[in-house]
């Protein structure tokens, strides 16, 4: 058969899944803290009909040879931490990672999962939960029923003024964890992340140290999707995935033309 | 029988194999650094053909050619046009050269700067593959900020790290794909320095123009049809030498 067919099939099935990132990407344009995908591409094995360099029959050296391409594929979809545009919330609990960095919450199996969605909220013992209700890690934050003014400091320290005392009380401490590779890290859906062989372990440390973001009261980070980007990527991917269509019709013109050799 | 009929048969195989590089091409319109195949087609010698009379020495009365080939693959190395990712290890080389990956079956070549870091720290590619520099395997120290200049030069905040090892070779035309963006150089000569400048946050499309290999896919197809006809034609008239001319009875 003629292999145009299935190579061109490749590259319908590799737009395919680059439109699933994309929606995916515009899915979660609101999405606090996400980090958007790309997909990136592939070509796939050559069938090497003649190799350059060997010598033909009257001894010569072919200076090119035949290589005949099998399409592309997906060969990862990468996620990109570039940081997300900042939002004003008001809320006391709402922070922002500035810079590199992720908050580590526990898992009701006991397991560790990374965030950058710093929209915090207290569950009914005053724990400092995320909005799905996971306690921050590695130190359970509690706010005392009689607190006001919380403040969150750009290291990380949690404190709270509390009626009837002159100064802050210091409730406790945010750490933040950095991988060597976060492109490696698995996303679990919710905003979290964990850990795998890939993204390397953790590396926790106090906000603002080096190499760590500085934490911002008040403020959520947005999604780093933008949606110019990726209604332009989603048309590219369209108008591949037709033109790869076209190939497979031509390729089948082609051999429908042989079959009519023999009538 | 008829010689024609092998010469309109050489042809369809030929184009048909052109069919699959224009296929390819279009499969890999988004591929990071992917450059496009041409065909090169090349007719079969000609041969001369003669009259042969009695007594006499046969004389050569002109040459009929006997059919084409695909007789080479040609990589067209332009540069794909550059778009900006915004991904600190995105690198794009503006000009001539390719990036040295080590792979467990040895050295290979690549246009494709979509690197990331494994858990030690080093850059890689999408497969794991360790990127090289200059004095070895390319180490970043995580935390540190990665930057890196037009000339490959790599700092970490501000400590020089090494230096992206990038190559050209005298014979681009030997380079021999193999898949996953990785070139292989057996025969491709020795390694020179390249004419280059790096671009971070930048990665370079594929240089395949959708336009031109459309056109080239309608033109194969109807070069295909075509010598189709010259076949069907050619039948016909074997029909009539069989069955009309050679009837009997």
């Amino acid at each position: 058969m003629i292999s145009a067919l299935w190579t061109a099939a490749t590259g319908m099935n590799g737009q395919q899944t680059n439109i699933d990132v994309i929606s995916n990407n515009l899915a979660n344009v609101n999405t606090t803290g996400f980090k958007k995908s790309r997909a990136s591409f592939q070509d796939l094995m050559y069938h090497n009909l003649k190799q350059p360099g060997t010598t033909n029959a009257q001894g010569a050296e072919i200076p090119v040879g035949i290589e005949i391409g099998h399409g592309s594929k997906i060969s990862a979809t990468q996620k990109i931490f570039t940081e997300g545009d900042l939002q004003n919330t008001e809320g006391a609990l709402d922070i922002v990672i500035k810079g590199d960095g992720f908050l580590q919450v526990l898992l009701p199996n006991g397991e560790i999962a990374y965030t950058r969605d710093g929209s915090l909220s207290q569950d009914s013992t005053g724990r400092l939960v995320t909005s799905d209700g996971y306690p921050i890690y590695p130190e359970e934050i509690y706010i005392p029923e009689d607190a006001s003014a919380i403040g969150i400091t750009s290291d990380g320290t949690v404190s709270a003024e509390i009626d009837g005392q002159d100064e802050a009380e210091q409730l406790g401490q945010i750490e933040l964890a950095r991988f060597s590779n976060p492109a490696g890290l698995n996303s679990i859906g919710n905003n979290l992340y964990t850990a795998t062989v890939a993204s390397g372990d953790p590396v926790v440390n106090t906000p603002g140290s080096a190499g760590y973001g500085s934490i911002e009261q008040n403020f959520l980070e947005m999604s780093n999707v933008k949606v110019v980007e990726e209604m332009v990527n989603m048309i590219a991917a369209q108008r591949a995935y037709e033109i790869n269509s076209k190939a497979i019709q031509a390729a089948d013109d082609m051999l429908s033309t042989a079959n009519q050799l023999k009538r | 029988m008829i010689k024609g009929l092998y010469t309109a048969a050489s042809s369809m195989l030929a184009n048909q194999n052109k069919m699959s590089l224009i296929s390819n091409n279009l499969a890999n319109v988004n591929t990071t650094g992917y450059k496009k195949d041409e065909g090169i087609q090349e007719s079969f010698p000609e041969m001369l053909i003669s009259r042969i009379e009695k007594d006499k020495k046969p004389r050569a009365i002109g040459s009929l050619g006997t059919g084409t080939r695909l007789q080479e693959t040609y990589t067209d190395l332009t540069q794909g046009s550059l778009y900006a990712t915004g991904n600190e290890l995105d690198l794009a080389i503006d000009g001539d050269g390719y990036f040295v990956v080590e792979t467990p079956e040895g050295i290979r070549y690549t246009r494709n700067g979509n690197f990331t870091l494994n858990d030690n720290g080093q850059i890689v590619t999408n497969q794991g593959y360790l990127v090289m520099g200059e004095e070895g395997p390319m180490q970043t120290i995580p935390g540190r900020n990665i930057q890196i200049d037009g000339s490959g030069q790599l700092y970490l905040d501000n400590l020089r790290g090494d230096s992206f090892l990038v190559v050209n070779f005298p014979n681009t035309d030997q380079l021999t794909k193999i898949g996953d963006n990785l070139y292989t150089s057996e025969v491709a000569g020795e390694e020179e320095l390249a004419d280059f400048q790096i671009r971070q946050g930048y990665l370079e499309n594929s240089n395949v123009n959708v336009v031109q290999e459309m056109v080239k896919m309608i033109e194969t197809n109807r070069y295909y049809t075509a010598n189709q006809k010259v076949i069907t034609a050619y039948d016909s008239t074997l029909d009539k030498v069989v069955n009309s001319v050679g009837s009997i009875g």
